[in-house]
């Protein structure tokens, strides 16, 4: 098969290949997903530095194990791939001491504090990534998973190996821990100001 | 706080979370193949990639063994071949020789 017809090779056959030692089909699967589960590792560490290191370890584990993918338990790569980087993330975030600064982590310049309206993006960023560093870890993988990463509830249940209706129940009760949290900091930023 | 100002809140996380990894850290996971070797799992977790190994293998050795039976059937046993009879007729000729030459002593 011809590895420039890339559209028409689905990841589990890369994976098959890079089993096989082809170099071609390793960098094809790194291209294809690499950024996106960068964005997710980022996203449940809060560190973007962390997460390169989890991303070397988890395509080191694809490299090192890939001869071993087993076709016929008909999992999807990128389930398996999640899972992966979300028990390193996992393991990532429990061993992780202090809260890391979030300025420093999203590279938000401190700017003066303003009220919701005239926020910028970095600054609401700032405050969700703050909001979730306090998520319980589930809920904060969920709502990763079906808010940020584009994810149907099916695939998400999947990864995290529980029922699609549990994953909607982590969903909501993240989503009004979220709102929760941040009316909270808006008092805290009212009191403060006043 | 309304829906929609939540949901603004999360597209801005997403963007701003949502950044392309560098050319050097993208060379580091590149270079991965480089600085490791592949666990082998053939026999071990991949037995059907074992069997499809075996397969030509196996058919080729099929085939030569009745390759092997065919030719032995197709020589029919008791037959002389050309060399046999050289040889048989040479043990002739020294025989004949022999008897000649204790002949000529006994005269």
């Amino acid at each position: 098969m011809n590895l420039k017809r890339a559209e028409y090779i689905s990841d589990e056959q890369l994976m098959i290949r890079t089993g096989d030692g082809d170099r071609t089909a390793y960098k094809m699967l790194v291209d294809r997903h690499l950024r996106v589960f960068l964005g997710f590792a980022a996203r449940v560490v809060g560190d973007r530095a962390e997460a390169e290191d989890i991303m070397q370890e988890a395509f080191f584990r694809v490299w090192k194990h890939a001869a071993r993918w087993d076709q016929g338990r008909k999992t999807k790569f990128t389930t398996w791939f999640y899972r992966v980087v979300m028990n390193l993330s996992v393991d990532v975030k429990r061993k992780s001491k202090p809260a890391i600064e979030l300025n420093e982590a999203f590279e938000v310049i401190s700017e003066e504090a303003k009220p919701d309206e005239v926020l910028s993006d970095k600054q609401m960023a700032e405050k969700i990534a703050r909001v979730m560093e306090q998520l319980p870890e589930r809920q904060k993988v969920a709502m990763t998973l079906c808010y940020f990463q584009g994810l149907g509830n099916k695939q998400a249940a999947d990864i995290l190996q529980i029922t699609t209706s549990a994953i909607e129940s982590l969903l909501v009760r993240g989503r009004k821990r979220m709102a929760q949290l941040l009316k909270e900091q808006k008092q805290e930023f009212l009191k403060e100001n006043m | 706080m309304t829906i929609n100002k939540f949901d603004d809140y999360l597209r801005a996380y997403q963007s701003e979370t949502d950044q392309p990894p560098s050319r050097q850290f993208l060379e580091s996971i590149l270079a991965v193949p480089d600085q490791l070797s592949q666990t082998s799992g053939l026999l071990t977790a991949r037995p059907w990639r074992w069997f499809d190994l075996m397969i030509p293998k196996a058919v080729g050795w099929v085939l030569t063994c009745c390759l092997g039976i065919y030719i032995g059937l197709s020589s029919p046993e008791g037959t002389i071949t050309t060399t046999d009879e050289e040889l048989f007729l040479y043990d002739q000729a020294q025989l004949l020789l022999s008897e000649e030459m204790d002949g000529e002593d006994t005269e």
